[in-house]
């Protein structure tokens, strides 16, 4: 062993400023590949998220955010005699929570309903809560499952409240925070991290008044958030009616088409993808491929010296596979190096990609296929026939 | 006997072409023997010694080395015998070029199982290229390449030392200072067989063998 690990030394050494332009090459493909697979992640657990939404008759609506506070969307219905079913509205607040503001966002009844996220531990909202706590449903690590909260409201009055479900830590939640048209769709309308400690019922008169330490904040500065809304209905004439009046006061399209094209843009997204990450994989393997078959060549008369002074041809193919495997190894390596750094993974990964170290560990697992695919034809050749007459036919 | 061929044969196949090579040759080499072969080109002379030193396998026939069927032995087992029992001095000497002298003599030691103790300057110093072991094989002289192989021949302490036309690529003066350390290490108790050319190289060996069309004829 002790020698074949000299000669594998000595041959590395020999090539290794041929193999840093192929290191390099790898280091990029690993990358891509991790960003594939966060891309491929990512759209595994929002398509879960958005297909929650996958619902018939309803209208997504995101008001303009210059709208001024006193506009109301009921207005708007009672005024203009639109048949709507229900409104769907979420409403996001500050509340004291064990003696800390916290951020919380608030689901209505008809949002509730339609909103129905997978729950990593307990549940969802249901009729069966006890109606003197609070029910909330943690979105961080912070709160776990069980956990009691004693919420002050503006009065100063407190308030029982406790933890009756969990989003997983990496889990997404259905945003409401970006506007939609019918034309352009991303998948951020849909999902997002979880932008506040809880989500909790919007139904309770205790919020009300809790809402309003919210309000104090605008008047501090505090940007407003807007949230969208879902207006729901009973026929397409209402729905057309619906859309024309509040097209006037944000951006509204139907869910339903919403879906269609987030699907397309998934579809599109991961073909992208496939093809970048396809062209580098050929380009990789041809690469290890070509420069594994120039130094095999050339370290043809090391293995023949080898196998004179004791090395058996298994050895020299194993001596050949780790030469090749520690090239890859490099690569892999300088690749998680990179990503150490938060330029690197700025400039390349975005927020909808989830990389975890499974990513590279799949990475890994696919260069290894390619790096056996191609170099195990110089590895088979060197460890079977006679090295020694392929050397003299050499000659 | 430490070397005993039987029937030994060998062919090889070029364009479909069979060419034997060596037609059933027989052969024993003593204990101490300093032999040459000899023979025109293309005659057979490195094959021979190719199979003698467990490179190439015979295709019929019977090989014992000391009393061992070499024909039985795995690759693994052949191994270990080119690397304890032969000593290599080739043509071309064989060098790991962008290694050092040290490196290259220390090679077999790394392949080596048993725990002996190697003193390279020793070896090197008998040779005179102690002065040369740091320096890079790629940059000596035909001359100091060959004893750079020499002395890697030597490291492990083998009983055999195969030499594949030694001074085949070295001047007159240099060819014959490697001659004598070949004769030296004789001497000193080695079996050596060497392919050889050269007429008078082959005068100062005790036996003298002739291959012609795949036969051998002593001498
Ligand atoms: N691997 C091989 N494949 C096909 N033919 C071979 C092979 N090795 C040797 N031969 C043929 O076998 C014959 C003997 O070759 P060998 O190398 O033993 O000759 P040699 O006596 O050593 O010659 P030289 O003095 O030129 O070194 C030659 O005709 C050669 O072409
Ligand atoms: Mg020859």
């Amino acid at each position: 062993m002790k020698g074949i690990l000299i000669c594998t030394a000595d041959l590395i050494k020999k090539h290794f400023k041929h193999s840093i332009v192929l290191i390099i090459q790898i280091a990029v493909t690993v990358m891509i590949f991790v960003g594939f697979i966060g891309k491929v992640q990512y759209i595994r657990s929002t398509k879960d998220v958005a297909n929650t939404f996958n619902k018939d008759n309803v209208i997504y609506y995101y008001p303009f955010t210059f709208l001024d506070s006193e506009f109301k969307t009921e207005d708007v219905i009672k005024q203009n005699n639109l048949n709507v079913k229900s409104v769907g509205e979420a409403d996001y607040m500050m509340i004291n929570c064990d003696d800390q503001l916290l951020p919380i966002v608030g689901y209505n009844d008809t949002l509730l309903e339609y909103a129905n996220l997978e729950i990593a531990s307990g549940k969802w909202f249901n009729d069966s809560v006890d109606k003197n706590v609070i029910p909330l449903i943690s979105t961080t690590d912070q709160y776990k499952l069980n956990d009691h909260i004693t919420i002050k409201d503006r009065a100063g009055e407190s308030h029982d409240a406790v933890v009756i479900g969990t989003i997983d830590k990496d889990g997404y939640v259905l945003g409401f925070n970006r506007s939609a048209s019918k034309s352009i769709i991303s998948a951020e309308f849909f999902v997002s991290k979880p932008y506040s400690y809880f989500i909790a019922p919007y139904n309770s008169e205790i919020y009300s008044s809790l809402s309003e330490q919210y309000d104090m904040f605008v008047e501090m500065g505090m940007p407003k958030m807007t949230l969208g809304k879902i207006i729901t209905y009973d026929s397409k004439e209402d729905a057309e009616a619906i859309e024309k009046e509040f097209d006037k006061y944000g951006s509204v399209a139907d869910i339903k088409l919403m879906i269609t094209n987030y699907k397309k843009d998934i579809k599109f997204n991961i073909l992208i993808n496939g093809i970048i990450l396809a062209v580098f994989a050929i380009l990789t393997a041809t690469g290890i491929g070509g420069i594994n078959g120039l130094q095999s060549r050339l370290d043809r008369r090391n293995y023949i010296v080898y196998y004179i002074l004791g090395m058996n041809q298994k050895q020299c193919a194993l001596t050949e596979l780790l030469r090749s495997l520690f090239v890859v190894a490099l690569g892999f390596i300088t690749a998680v190096i990179l990503y150490t750094f938060e330029s690197v993974r700025n400039f390349l990964y975005s927020s909808e990609m989830i990389i975890s170290p499974l990513n590279f560990i799949l990475a890994l697992v696919f260069l290894l296929l390619i790096c056996c695919f191609v170099s195990m034809k110089y590895v088979i050749d060197l460890g079977k026939g006679s090295l020694i007459e392929r050397y003299k036919n050499q000659d | 006997m430490s070397i005993q061929l039987k029937n030994i044969k060998k062919s090889f196949v070029n364009n479909k072409a069979k060419n034997t090579v060596l037609n059933k040759i027989s052969l024993d080499i003593n204990d101490n023997e300093l032999v040459a072969i000899m023979g025109r080109s293309g005659a057979g002379k490195s094959t021979l010694l190719n199979i003698i030193g467990c490179l190439d396998n015979s295709d019929e026939g019977e090989y014992l080395l000391d009393g061992k069927n070499i024909n039985e032995m795995s690759n693994s087992e052949l191994s270990t015998i080119r690397n304890e029992k032969f000593g290599f001095i080739m043509q071309d000497f064989a060098l790991i070029e962008d290694e050092t002298v040290k490196h290259n003599i220390m090679l077999p030691t790394y392949f080596s199982k048993n725990k002996k103790k190697y003193d390279c300057e020793k070896i090197a110093k008998t040779l005179g290229i102690k002065k040369l072991l740091d320096t890079k094989a790629s940059l000596l002289s035909g001359g100091e390449k060959q004893r750079t192989a020499i002395a890697r021949a030597l490291i492990n302490d083998p009983k055999y030392i195969i030499a594949d036309e030694p001074t085949g690529a070295l001047d007159s003066k240099n060819a014959e200072l490697i001659m004598d350390t070949i004769i030296e290490l004789n001497k000193l108790g080695k079996t050596i067989i060497i392919v050889t050319h050269d007429e008078n190289v082959a005068k100062k060996c005790q036996r003298i063998i002739y291959i012609s069309d795949g036969n051998l004829k002593a001498e």
